[in-house]
């Protein structure tokens, strides 16, 4: 499995790579999902990227950008058609991983790449309970990449018609 | 009659057999694919009538390379297929999240259930209703109830793979028989370590 690209998170004014997936679970646990292009990008098995926000102690999700295996773009009105702007992840009872600093170990697989610091924030029904900082190590390379990155990904062009049939 | 052979016939036999492991390959591989997606366009002429493709490597040269190599080795071909079949283990087939009745925790009614899902959000990011965002899944539970539905709570581990989560929700129980169930609630019971990898 290609490294996959990370989900960005609004944290105390900042934008940062966000290596959880907290639509998934709601996807799961709602019993529905839209049908997003999946076959695109190897970098995007999921089809989407949430935007979040971590605002006054809750977890929000602000945006959504994808295709549609028909072709059409994807918002948050798509999964939410009644709360188009911004969606209180209630369902959410999990850790949210930011990675930050430079990259350790890159694994191309997954969110398996390691950096020098992982921001742990713990979430109950959507509420902030917790937040920790994890020192995963030091880089000793000058020229370490820095962030949350992925290394390759190969994207295949659409087909006409080829999720018609 | 084989002492009349010259070794070009031997070689000429080996490469015929050759082409029918490659056909008693290849053809059930098309007529599959061919079956699991409708072709829009002609078939095996069409591969001759398209266009030269951009990607030399993929649709040319890996094709050519494929076919020289099962027309060559191909007993090492009809060894992958009976040690495929003959000795390869079982794949590991997913078992289904259940609910047993051990792991049923308390008899609730509708309305209590109702009354305490309530979700609310200063930012009014969440609908006025039982389980929020998620009160489809909720009514879709609840359906028509019929004589005798009681609704519990239960709380169950569930191994997925190589994952271990701790499973919670609701589940219809009609005179001691376990009907539908909605999870509401699934933790992840995995290391730090493991939960770094993609979920899902």
């Amino acid at each position: 499995m290609t490294a996959q690209i990370a989900e960005r998170l609004c944290y105390e004014g900042r934008d940062l790579s966000m290596c959880s997936q907290p639509l998934s679970d709601y996807f799961t646990l709602a019993g529905a999902r839209p049908a997003f292009d999946t076959r695109s990008c190897t970098a995007l098995w999921r089809g989407y990227i949430g935007t979040w926000e971590v605002r006054d102690g809750r977890l929000y999700l602000i945006g959504l950008s994808g295709t549609l295996k028909e072709g059409t773009e994807a918002n948050l009105a798509t999964v939410f058609p009644d709360f188009p702007e911004r969606v209180f992840a209630h369902w959410y009872s999990e850790q949210l991983r930011v990675p930050q600093g430079k990259q350790l170990e890159y694994v191309h697989m997954g969110y398996a790449s390691t950096y020098e610091e992982d921001l742990l924030i713990e979430i109950e029904k959507g509420v902030v309970v917790n937040i920790d900082i994890r020192q995963n190590g030091t880089s000793l390379e000058a020229d370490a990449p820095e962030g949350y990155g992925i290394g390759a990904m190969t994207v295949f062009p659409r087909k006409q018609g080829a999720d018609d049939v | 009659m084989f002492e009349l052979l010259t070794w070009q016939d031997w070689a000429l036999a080996y490469f015929i057999v050759g082409v029918v492991v490659l056909l008693s390959t290849c053809v059930p591989l098309y007529l599959a694919t061919r079956k699991a997606k409708p072709d829009t366009g002609g078939g095996f002429t069409a591969i001759f009538d398209a266009p030269i493709p951009a990607d030399f490597l993929e649709s040319v040269l890996a094709p050519l390379i494929g076919i020289t190599l099962i027309c060559s080795f191909w007993p090492y071909v009809i060894w992958l297929k009976i040690a495929q079949k003959w000795f390869t283990n079982p794949p590991i087939e997913e078992k289904p999240f259940s609910v047993s009745h051990d792991d049923l925790r308390e008899h609730l009614s509708f309305e209590e259930i109702e009354a305490a899902e309530r979700v609310s959000d200063p930012l009014g990011a969440v609908p006025d209703l039982p389980f929020g965002h998620l009160h489809g899944a909720w009514e879709r539970l609840k359906g028509n109830p019929a004589p005798g539905d009681e609704v519990w709570t239960f709380s169950a581990r569930w191994v997925n793979w190589s994952s271990k989560y701790l499973c919670s929700g609701y589940v219809i129980v009609n005179d001691g028989e376990i009907g539908a169930f909605w999870v509401t609630d699934r933790k992840s019971l995995d290391t730090d370590d493991d939960s770094k990898k993609d979920r899902f």
